[in-house]
């Protein structure tokens, strides 16, 4: 028997800012925090099990279960930010530049290896209305 | 490019064809707008992670969006779109033309990444001491296709329509129509025998389509509300075959004595098609009613399901009734009583196994062959009564009990299944202080009888010298590991016996410009009842939100949450000892 713990932390914060009639900014950042762990696993105690079994089931057992319990650790911090603007350049035409960066830390690296990474991405445009 | 033109091409398909329909009705507003541009991905490091609903590669893209709404004098069309990649793009059309007709079609397409399970946890030899050497047992993995990537693209068209058929006895016909189709390639992993004991890794090809197609007629007739509802629902996997190489059986570690080891095993030396998905197809039937009683009302729903799989013909049919009645005990006073009732019945099936160790010169042959019943047959019972009573003008409060029965028909066996019971009780609590304060308040308990457990026990005993380990003929001292099912003992389960959980909130607006929100969600739960293990979990979710509008201009808002969970329960460790 024994403990399993997952523990996440979410924190997240959004703005929004009308700086004038033409123009209007935006943003949000979040970040996100995830931990799962095994607490130590107190095992059978190896000697005992081969006095009940004659020493003939554990002939070749020579087994370390010090660090098993952090075999499936879990780990990953998540760090995102966005934010852009628009810029009503007419009354019909508006200019929106925004973007977004992620960036992903895997301190564990489990099942499919490390999966830390990071990206961004930035666009721009113009919007029409009729 | 070719996939940009042609999702403009079905755009403005859509919007002449809505044209067209809706011309007569003479618009009164109209209004549409464009947005153009492009966007530049970059990604590093692993990509399918932090980018996994994105394409993943660094480009540029073009990128546009189309808006339409167009408003008549008893009527209103929508149209909204947005495309970002040949994988990521968005469309929905809505129509209503009074009360009579509404449609809504939308198609939604998005690429999802799929990791590569790397296996290295699949790895181990049997050491020897005794002599400092590795043995020949040993557990293995082979990734035939290390670099892969797996991704699958997910296209939905999802269209909802509602028209009135006649106005006498206000006849209305509703229809939904849901079409998901997902390609793309993802891993398999195939296991083989006990001889080169090794986890096979490879790419399967994914091309499933689902259908979901819900049809029904709702008319007012004397003083009923009745209805009728036709459901469909198709899953066609039309994967290529996934096959796999089964070794011949051998001893592991001499690599001798196949002719003792090949008729143990059903497969052997051969190739064969593994993680088959089924095609299955389910058709379903429902009626429902309601009508107002006295100061309340009674509503129902019976119904009638039959789903089957058509690789393999099985079939499971369910019957469902629910019945509701709620009525004002005073004018303060709402009770609200359920009774729920449905049973679920699927085809057993004879499974036909070669006969173990058959053509053997010592007759030990055992022939497996058996019935499968299905763990699914239950009856299902559902009982519960609220009571809603409003205090005053601030205060509500309201109480209910229920009671679910779960009778299995033939798990852990035949014609003498668990009967799982459970009785909860919950309370909750709501005040309002104007517009700058409320508060919930809710807390349950649950007290559960028999909950589902393994059938055949968790654990295996020793087994030397344990008189039920008996050679399985009398001209024999063999005995086989099957034999060893005889020594499992410790009935196991994750679920409790006893469930406490309890939901607060309260929202705090001390004026127009600032407002806060704050929570905790908990659960508790255990089941002492099991042989000799005791699980547990526990859960906390505090949350905080504040807004913040200092002035006409600016707005911001700000949140944290934490979720905390823990689990006490048996750990299975895989020991390596052939």
């Amino acid at each position: 028997m024994t403990d399993y713990k997952s523990k996440v932390h979410n924190l997240f914060a959004t703005m929004n800012f009308i700086a004038s009639e033409k123009m209007r900014f935006y943003g949000m950042v979040t970040w996100n925090k995830a931990e799962s762990a095994l607490d130590e696993v107190q095992m059978p105690d190896l000697a005992e099990i081969s006095a009940l079994t004659g020493g003939d089931l554990v002939e070749n057992q020579d087994y370390d279960f010090t660090n098993m319990n952090s075999y499936s650790d879990l780990d990953y911090t998540l760090f995102k930010f966005n934010g852009g603007f628009s810029y009503k350049l007419s009354p019909t035409m508006t200019f929106t530049f925004d973007g977004e960066y992620a960036d992903l830390t895997d301190d564990q690296g489990y099942v499919f290896g490390n999966e830390s990474g990071s990206y961004f991405m930035i666009r721009s445009g113009f919007n029409i209305n009729f | 490019m070719k996939s940009m033109l042609k999702f403009v091409f079905v755009l403005v398909v859509l919007l002449l064809a809505s044209s067209i329909v809706f011309a007569g009705d003479g618009p009164t507003t109209e209004s549409y707008s464009i947005w153009i541009g492009g966007h530049y991905t970059e990604f590093s490091d692993y990509a399918k992670k932090v980018g996994e609903y994105n394409k993943g590669d660094n480009e540029t893209l073009p990128e546009f969006a189309l808006n339409y709404l167009s408003t008549g004098s008893n009527s209103i069309f929508r149209f909204t779109s947005h495309y970002y990649d040949n994988k990521n793009a968005f469309a929905k059309l809505q129509s209503t033309i009074s009360d009579k007709m509404k449609l809504s079609v939308q198609y939604r397409s998005l690429l999802k990444q799929e990791g590569q399970d790397l296996l290295t946890n699949i790895e181990a030899r049997e050491y020897l001491p005794a002599t400092d050497a590795l043995s020949g047992k040993m557990l293995t993995h082979d990734i035939q296709d290390p670099n892969a990537d797996y991704n699958t693209h997910r296209q939905e068209i999802l269209t909802k329509f509602s028209l009135l058929l006649s106005e006498k006895n206000n006849v209305r016909l509703n229809a939904t129509h849901r079409m998901i189709l997902k390609n793309g390639h993802e891993q398999k992993i195939a296991s083989t025998h006990c001889f080169s004991c090794h986890l096979t890794s490879m790419s399967a090809e994914v091309n499933n389509t689902q259908h979901n197609l819900e049809v029904g007629v709702d008319a007012d007739v004397a003083n009923f509300n009745i209805g009728y509802q036709f459901g469909y629902r198709l899953y066609d996997p039309q994967n290529s075959k996934s096959i796999t190489y089964y070794d011949d059986a051998r001893h592991p570690t001499n690599g001798g004595s196949g002719g003792e080891f090949g008729p143990r095993v059903i497969y052997e030396d051969t190739e064969a098609e593994f993680s088959v998905v089924p095609k299955t197809e389910k058709m379903s039937h429902k009626v429902k009613f309601k009508r107002n009683v006295g100061q309340g009302y009674l509503a129902g729903v019976i119904g009638y399901a039959s789903a089957e799989n058509k690789f393999t013909s099985l079939k499971t049919n369910s019957y469902s009734s629910i019945f509701n009645y709620a009525t004002f005990l005073d004018m303060k006073t709402k009770l609200i009583t359920k009774v729920a009732l449905s049973k679920f019945d699927s085809d057993s099936i004879y499974i036909d196994l070669p006969t173990f160790r058959e053509g053997l010169a010592d007759s030990n042959y055992v022939d497996f062959d058996f019935t499968r019943y299905s763990a699914l047959n239950r009856t299902n019972v559902n009982l519960s009564a609220e009571l809603i009573k409003r205090m005053n003008a601030k205060t509500t409060l309201s109480g209910l009990i229920g009671y679910d029965i779960v009778n299995r028909d033939n798990y852990p066996t035949v014609d003498d299944g668990l009967s799982t019971k459970k009785l909860y009780l919950q309370g909750k609590l709501k005040y309002r202080q104007g517009l700058s304060m409320r508060s919930s308040l809710k807390v349950r308990f649950e007290k559960i009888s028999d909950p589902f457990v393994s059938g055949r026990g968790f654990f295996e005993e020793a087994g030397h010298g344990d008189a039920r380990l008996e050679p399985l003929v009398p001209t024999s001292n063999w005995v086989f590991y099957f034999q060893r099912e005889s020594l499992r003992y410790q009935d196991i389960t994750t679920l409790p016996t006893q469930v406490l959980s309890f939901d607060w909130n309260m929202s705090y607006n001390p004026s127009m410009k600032l407002s806060a929100t704050f929570g905790l969600k908990g659960k508790l739960d255990k089941n002492d009842d099991l042989d000799s293990l005791d699980v547990e979990h526990s859960s906390f979710i505090p949350s905080i939100t504040v807004m913040y509008n200092p002035t006409e201009r600016f707005s911001m808002h700000t949140g944290y949450s934490y979720n905390y969970d823990k689990s006490r329960l048996p750990i299975t460790v895989a020991v390596f000892d052939g």
